[in-house]
């Protein structure tokens, strides 16, 4: 059980751009921290470290106080559900099948849910039932952003990592993720956005835009 | 019975044909001129070398000397593959090299316990045609798959990295691209397998029958020759993806595209 994921002195460069000089970000249990700031400013990136799928030039990456390793990065990992901000490479045939087929990999057999639990899960994000029937290429924008949302909740991790979850969504959409997200609760909730409804729901938050 | 030798001349003047597809790419402008000529003379002189070498071959033929004739048959594949991958050569060699020989050994033992016998295998009129029909054929599915294989691990970066953050194994993450690899691979071979016999007769088989051999001992040659061929090729992709796993991604699971040659 992961309780602290926490960037110490990083330093990163983009394409030879200053993206960030000695940035300290602490994400704990508990908390729903928000990465705040314009497109460009590293808020992918920092996420990305966080995963291990990149690195910092400089500086540290601390699972519980510890420097991360190979190991660890792909133990965190397996204890993550992330909501990518490309939601349309997650699915593919209905919407069902897009569900379920998460749940095939062998660390989530058995944790594969029911109807029952799908349903109830899908209609906390204002989704009709009818939508496990669609085919996934032909729903909207928000409704695959709340499908992705559903089976982070489905997988049943401790960190959950949302990566512009407002993408794409009207208003209404926005307040149902908004509320969603903020009822989580004994996680870390990581959520990299601009928009200020989502804004609203953090707990702690990291404004790129003034590193 | 002995077939029919070809005069010199006859060679010449039956390969004037090759000037039509060269009009053709000429009038198109396809820019495979120059191409084309390079590759069919380079055929040309290299088969004239190889069967003054063979001849030689033939003649002393000694084990130890046929079996370094094919390692330099499977080294000159495995380069051939490599620089047709669209991946850096230093990151790719060693796992096709391994393929090939893998595939190499497998069928050598498939001729030598089971087709033509251990007493024989060495022979140099049975191994060098042999691994050469087994090798040479191999190429074009093993680069298929390969391309196809990389291609879309390439392309479709973010998909795996979902995968891989909903829990699936590194194995479990790239089946998907296993599945197309074959797919591509292997669709056309199955289907020109199915049609054998019907539409077109193999070159090994007609060149034996060309050359005074019992049609049924040719066709039975070609059968296994195709079945070896199929095997050998799907060893080769397999063994060649299985592992370039270890060059291609890091201790993190994370793909190196330090691997592909920038296009």
């Amino acid at each position: 059980m992961f309780k602290s994921i926490e960037l110490q002195e990083v330093y990163k460069n983009f394409t030879e751009r200053e993206l960030f000089a000695g940035l300290d970000i602490n994400f704990k249990v508990g908390e729903i921290h928000g990465l705040i700031g314009k497109s460009g400013s590293g808020k992918s990136t920092i996420i990305n470290m966080v995963l291990g799928f990149d690195f910092p030039d400089k500086g540290y990456i601390l699972f519980d106080g510890k420097i991360a390793e190979a190991q660890d990065f792909k133990m965190l990992r397996a204890c993550t559900a992330y909501v990518p901000q490309n939601v349309n490479i997650i699915g593919s045939g209905k919407v069902w099948d897009t569900i379920q087929s998460r749940f095939d990999f062998k660390t989530n057999k058995l944790k594969r849910p029911n109807r029952k639990q799908i349903l109830s899960v899908i209609k906390h994000l204002a989704l009709e039932e009818s939508i496990l029937e669609s085919e996934f290429k032909s729903t909207s924008g928000g409704e695959k952003q709340r499908i992705a949302i559903a089976i982070a909740t489905l997988l049943d991790k401790q960190i959950m990592i949302f990566d512009e979850p407002s993408s794409g969504l009207d208003d209404r959409s926005k307040e149902i993720v908004a509320t969603y997200i903020s009822n989580l609760r004994d996680k870390i909730i990581i959520i990299s956005t601009h928009d200020l409804v989502l804004k609203g729901i953090c707990t702690s938050i990291t404004n790129l835009e003034q590193k | 019975m002995n077939g029919y030798d070809i005069s010199w001349t006859s060679l010449f003047v039956g390969s004037l044909i090759l000037l039509v597809p060269i009009y053709v790419f000429y009038y198109y402008k396809t820019g495979l001129v120059k191409d084309t000529l390079i590759a069919f003379g380079r055929m040309v002189v290299q088969l004239m070398l190889v069967g003054l070498y063979l001849e030689v071959i033939f003649e002393i033929d000694s084990p130890l000397i046929n079996l370094a004739w094919v390692l330099v048959m499977i080294v000159a594949a495995s380069l051939s593959v490599s620089k047709r991958s669209d991946l850096k050569l230093k990151f790719i060699f060693v796992p096709i090299l391994a393929a090939i020989a893998t595939n190499v050994v497998i069928n050598g033992c498939v001729y030598g316990f089971a087709v033509i016998g251990t007493e024989h295998i060495f022979e140099a009129r049975y191994l060098i045609p042999i691994m050469g029909m087994i090798i040479g054929n191999t190429l074009n599915a093993a680069i298929i798959g390969i391309r196809t294989y990389f291609n879309q691990i390439n392309s479709e970066y973010e998909k795996l990295k979902y995968d891989l953050l909903c829990g699936a194994s590194l194995h479990e993450a790239l089946m998907k691209f296993n599945t197309r690899a074959y797919r591509e691979a292997f669709n056309p071979v199955i289907a020109s397998t199915a049609v054998i016999g019907l539409i077109w007769l193999p070159g090994m088989m007609t060149g034996q029958i060309l050359s005074g051999s019992n049609p049924m001992t040719a066709i039975k040659y070609q059968v296994i020759i195709i079945i070896t061929i199929f095997a050998g090729s799907v060893i080769t992709i397999f063994t060649t993806l299985a592992l370039s796993k270890k060059f291609a991604f890091n201790e993190c699971d994370n793909l190196k595209t330090e691997i592909f040659n920038k296009k």
